[in-house]
């Protein structure tokens, strides 16, 4: 089994192909370093805006990936993320790591770039709304500052966020205690 | 008001603010936590913003959660936010989106962290993104009474 085509996806609205990991594409057949600059180059048009972020998808799509070395997975992986082009990235992570289970760095990409995940519930703790209305009503006053508000009420301002902590003392690790940046 | 449960489709929501000081434009403001593995909190404001691809924490706030159980770092990447390109590092921390109502939700998220100069400051809010976090979670906007629903999936 090929795991080493990609599904095409639409770059702009992140659309997964459907049709299942294994198509009908050409693979293109390219010394890997003159495939890495051409990707690169594809990139920097894409980060200039002379070429969409689709025409990079479908460059990474027509190579078969899985017969490529690790170092060159791992920078085409750099290079889409630099363009945003992360649902692609994360494709050729899991590629990758299936070719090179040994590679750490291509493992630990898999974990990163993983789609959120919930890891738990727990019961609210009424607070938040005050302290959200407090700030609309008087984070102006303190523009540029750290602020510490705890279910409303307002705890102490500073300069930076560790002065801020270190004034406030414990409670400034407590849950409810909102410590923000003005900006 | 949304019914609120494990079976509904929010199981809280919370209050935002519909601005941010700097940004003259409409906003959806609300606090989250960000957390390490040792269960050393950060809990801040953040702009939910689904045109955001990761979630985004300031490195003045992302620095209490670095050490032994900081959270898990990958690689360098550059972002644009707001016009600007930031270089910075992605990491995967535990996000609670806090509810007013209902129940908190935890998640495992992507957050990008820019790197910038010793005399630089950031000067932009925190986010969270889609890719990073809103893509995994079901959400809604009430703006009679500027509530954000959310519900796992």
């Amino acid at each position: 089994m090929s795991f080493g085509h990609l599904p095409e996806m639409c770059y702009d609205a992140g659309i997964e192909d459907k049709r299942g990991a294994t198509m009908n594409q050409p693979t293109i057949n390219k010394p890997t370093d003159i495939l890495l600059a051409e990707l690169r180059d594809l990139q920097a048009q894409v980060l200039n805006h002379q070429q969409s972020g689709g025409a990079f998808v479908a460059a990474v799509n027509a190579v078969e990936w899985s017969n490529q070395p690790a170092e060159a997975i791992r920078a085409v992986i750099e290079l889409a993320l630099n363009i945003e082009a992360v649902r692609i990235a994360r494709q050729l992570a899991e590629v990758g790591h299936r070719a090179y289970p040994e590679d750490a760095w291509l493992k630990r990409a898999t974990v990163v770039l993983a789609p959120p995940k919930i890891i738990g519930t727990s019961p609210a703790r009424p607070g938040q709304k005050a302290t959200m209305l407090w700030l609309q009503d008087h984070a102006h006053e303190y523009y540029q500052q750290w602020v510490a508000v705890r279910d409303g009420v307002f705890l102490g301002a500073g300069e930076t966020r560790q002065g801020l902590v270190e004034k406030l003392g414990s409670i400034a690790h407590e849950r409810g205690t909102v410590i923000t940046r003005i900006v | 008001m949304l019914p609120l449960g494990p079976h509904e489709f929010a199981q809280g929501f919370c209050y935002y603010a519909d601005g941010w000081q700097s940004d003259s434009n409409s906003r959806l403001v609300t606090t989250a936590i960000f957390a390490n593995l040792a269960g050393l909190l950060v809990e801040t404001t953040v702009i939910v913003d689904t045109g955001a691809l990761w979630c985004i924490l300031s490195p003045d706030d992302f620095g209490p959660l670095v050490g032994e159980y900081g959270p898990l770092e990958a690689f360098v990447v550059s972002l644009n936010v707001r016009g600007i390109r930031y270089t910075g590092q992605i990491y995967r921390v535990p996000l609670t989106l806090i509810a007013d109502e209902g129940a908190d939700l935890t998640a495992d998220a992507t957050v990008f962290v820019p790197e910038l100069y010793p005399d630089e400051t950031w000067p932009h809010p925190n986010f969270i993104g889609l890719e990073g976090f809103l893509s995994r979670i079901r959400f809604a906007v009430d703006p009679t009474q500027n509530l954000f629903y959310f519900g796992g999936v």
